[in-house]
C-alpha cells in the first residue's frame, strides 16, 4: 500500500519558487548585458563608419590612407576562400584519420595536440608563419603564406566538429556497414560524411569566421597592399579588412577612421551572417 | 588441423573449433567448438551476458580492428580457416552476412540501402535493380515500398526497417546469415513475419540466430545451443536439448518457459 499523495508534497516550496525567480531575474539581466555590449559595439561602429557610406567604398580601392575598401573587401574574401578550402580538406581528412583508421591512442593524441593548437595566441602563429613560409619557404609577403598560417590557426576548429559530428554516427550503423564488407575508404565516403555534412560545414565556418577575423598573422604573413588581389599565390601581398581597422584607427585623419569602422562593420555583418547560417541550420537541423 | 582438410564435412557451412574470445584479461567466450549444419537454422539462446552476440560476432570477424581483442581457435568455412592470415574480410563479410537487434538502415534511400552493398561487391550496373526488387520480395518488402523506392529508409516502420536490414544482407546472396535477436525489438506480427522468413530461407541460407524467446527457438531450429557464461553447455538437435537432464541446462531452459 502507498501513502495516499498530498498536495502539499506536490506544492513547490515558497523558498524553491523565490530561488528560481532569482535565477531568472539574473538569467534576464545577463542577457541584456549582452545585447547592450553588441548594440553598443553596433552603434560605435555604424556611427563611425557614416562619413564612408557611399558605394564607391565598394568599388575603389585604398590609396594610402584614403579611397575605398575594395582591395581589402577582395582580399578578405580571396583568403577566406583559399582558407576554407585549405582548412575543410586537412581537417576532415585528420578528423576521418583519428576517427576511423587511428588507434585510439593516436586519436587521442591528435585531439588533444588539435585542442593545443586553438589555445596558441594568433600572434605566434604570425612570427611562426613569417619565419616558415615568408623566408625559409620563400614565398614573400603572400597569400599562400597567409593561407598556410591562417589554416593551421583555424585547423582545431573543423577537427573538433568533424570529429564530433563522427562520433554522433551510431555504432550500430557502422557495425553494420563493418559486417557488409565496407571498407573503412567506403564507410567514410558512403556514411560517415554525408551523415555528418551539417556538423562539418559548421566547423568549417565557424573556422572561417575565425580567420576572416585575424589581424596579427596576417600583418606578418600578407603585409598589406593597395591594390587588388593577384592570382599569384606567392611573392604578392595582399590587402584584408581587418588590416584597415587596426591601422586606420590609429591614424588623426577622421576619412582614415570612418574607412576603419567601415571596415569593421563590414567584417561584422559577414561574420554574424555566418554565424546566423550555422544556428540556422543547427536549429533546422532538430 | 590439417586432416580437418580431408574430413572435409560437407554438411557443414561453418565449423568452431574451440574458439576463444577475450577482451583484456577478460574472458568472454571459452573454448567453443560447435557445427553449423548448411541450409539449417541454428539457434543460440543464453541468458544476458553470456556471449551471444560476441560469438555472432566472432564468425565474421567483426572483432578486427577492436583493440585489446583476442581470437583463439579456427573458424572453418568449408576448408578455410577464416582466422588464417591472408584471408580477405571483405570476402568472409559477403559469405556470412549479418542482421542486428536493432534495425541499422543507413540514412540514404530504400534502394541504396540495397544497392550500396551491392556495388561495394562489384554487382554490374544492370543487374542491381533486378536484385534490389528481388532482395526486397524476398522479406516481402517489395509490394510495401515498390512505389516510394526512393524515399529514405528512416521513414520505413521499425518492423520493415528489419526486414530492410535482412534485404541488404541477403542481397549479396551470403551462404551463412547471423541474426542477432533480429525481431526482440519488434512487434509479435513482425516478430512471426520475420519467423516465416527465417524458415522460408532453409536450404538456401545456413542461419545462426540468437534469441531470447525460447517458443521462437524450438519454431524455427533445428539445432539449439546454450551458452552459459561464455561456455556451450549444450549443443544438439533442438528437441534434443530441450529434453536435457543437465542441470545447467534444464535450469536455464526452464526459468524462460515459465517467465
Ligand atoms: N567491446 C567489448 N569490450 C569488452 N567487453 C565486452 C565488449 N562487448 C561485450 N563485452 C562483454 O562480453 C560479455 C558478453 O556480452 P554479449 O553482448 O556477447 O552478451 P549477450 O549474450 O549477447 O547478452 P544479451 O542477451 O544481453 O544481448 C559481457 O560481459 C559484455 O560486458
Ligand atoms: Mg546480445
Amino acid at each position: 500500500m502507498q501513502a495516499e499523495p498530498t498536495l502539499k508534497s506536490v506544492r513547490i516550496s515558497p523558498g524553491r519558487r523565490l530561488g528560481s525567480v532569482l535565477w531568472r531575474l539574473l538569467a534576464v539581466l545577463a542577457t541584456a548585458a549582452m545585447l547592450l555590449v553588441l548594440a553598443l559595439i553596433f552603434w560605435t561602429v555604424i556611427k563611425g563608419s557614416l562619413p564612408a557610406w557611399s558605394w564607391s567604398v565598394l568599388t575603389t580601392p585604398t590609396a594610402g590612407l584614403t579611397g575605398g575598401l575594395e582591395n581589402a573587401i577582395l582580399g578578405t574574401l580571396w583568403l577566406g576562400f583559399l582558407t576554407i578550402v585549405g582548412v575543410g580538406v586537412i581537417g576532415v581528412a585528420t578528423a576521418s584519420f583519428a576517427v576511423v583508421y587511428a588507434p585510439e591512442w593516436v586519436r587521442e593524441m591528435l585531439i588533444l595536440m588539435s585542442d593545443i593548437l586553438s589555445g596558441v595566441p594568433s600572434i605566434v602563429f604570425g612570427y611562426v608563419g613569417y619565419m616558415a613560409f615568408v623566408v625559409v619557404c620563400g614565398w614573400g609577403f603572400s597569400a599562400l603564406a597567409a593561407v598556410v598560417t591562417l589554416t593551421m590557426l583555424s585547423l582545431p576548429y573543423v577537427v573538433r566538429n568533424t570529429v564530433q559530428a563522427f562520433d554522433k554516427v551510431p555504432v550500430e550503423i557502422r557495425d553494420a556497414a563493418k559486417a557488409l564488407g565496407f571498407s573503412r575508404a567506403r564507410t567514410l565516403w558512403s556514411l560517415m560524411w554525408p551523415y555528418s555534412l551539417s556538423g562539418i560545414a559548421t566547423g568549417a565556418i565557424l573556422a572561417l569566421s575565425v580567420a576572416m577575423g585575424e589581424t596579427g598573422p596576417l600583418l606578418y604573413t600578407a603585409e598589406w597592399s593597395d591594390n587588388l588581389p593577384s592570382l599569384a599565390l606567392t611573392h604578392h601581398s595582399v590587402a584584408y579588412l581587418t588590416y584597415v581597422v587596426w591601422t586606420f584607427i590609429q591614424q588623426p585623419y577622421p576619412q582614415a577612421n570612418a574607412l576603419a569602422y567601415m571596415a569593421g562593420l563590414l567584417l561584422m555583418v559577414v561574420v554574424g551572417a555566418m554565424a546566423f547560417a550555422t544556428r540556422f541550420r543547427a536549429m533546422e537541423r532538430r | 588441423m590439417v586432416e580437418l582438410k580431408t574430413e572435409n564435412r560437407p554438411m557443414t557451412a561453418l565449423r568452431l573449433d574451440h574458439v576463444s574470445l577475450r577482451v583484456g584479461k577478460h574472458t568472454i567466450l571459452n573454448d567453443v567448438s560447435m557445427d553449423l549444419p548448411k541450409g539449417r537454422v541454428t539457434a543460440l539462446v543464453g541468458p544476458s551476458g553470456s556471449g551471444k552476440s560476441s560469438l555472432l560476432r566472432v564468425l565474421n570477424r567483426l572483432w578486427d580492428g577492436v583493440p585489446r581483442v583476442r581470437v583463439d581457435g579456427s573458424v572453418w568455412y568449408g576448408d578455410t580457416d577464416l582466422y588464417a592470415k591472408r584471408v580477405d574480410v571483405s570476402v568472409v563479410r559477403s559469405h556470412i552476412g549479418m542482421v542486428f537487434q536493432r534495425p541499422t538502415p543507413f540514412p540514404k534511400s530504400i534502394f541504396q540501402n540495397i544497392a550500396l552493398p551491392l556495388g561495394v561487391y562489384g554487382a554490374a550496373r544492370s543487374e542491381i535493380a533486378g536484385r534490389v526488387e528481388s532482395a526486397l520480395k524476398t522479406v516481402g518488402l517489395w509490394d510495401e515500398v515498390s512505389g516510394r523506392l526512393n524515399q529514405s529508409a528512416l521513414t520505413l516502420s521499425g518492423g520493415q526497417q528489419q526486414r530492410l536490414c535482412i534485404a541488404r544482407a541477403l542481397a549479396v546472396e551470403p551462404t551463412v546469415l547471423l541474426m542477432d535477436e533480429p525481431a526482440s525489438a519488434l512487434d509479435p506480427k513482425s516478430r512471426r513475419r520475420i519467423d516465416e522468413l527465417i524458415l522460408s530461407l532453409k536450404d538456401t541460407v545456413t542461419v545462426l540466430i540468437v534469441t531470447h524467446h525460447l517458443d521462437e527457438a524450438r519454431q524455427v531450429s533445428e539445432r539449439l545451443g546454450v551458452l552459459v557464461n561464455g561456455r556451450l553447455v549444450a549443443f544438439g538437435e533442438t528437441d534434443a536439448v530441450f529434453a536435457s537432464q543437465n542441470d545447467v541446462v534444464a535450469r536455464y531452459l526452464s526459468r524462460h518457459d515459465e517467465g
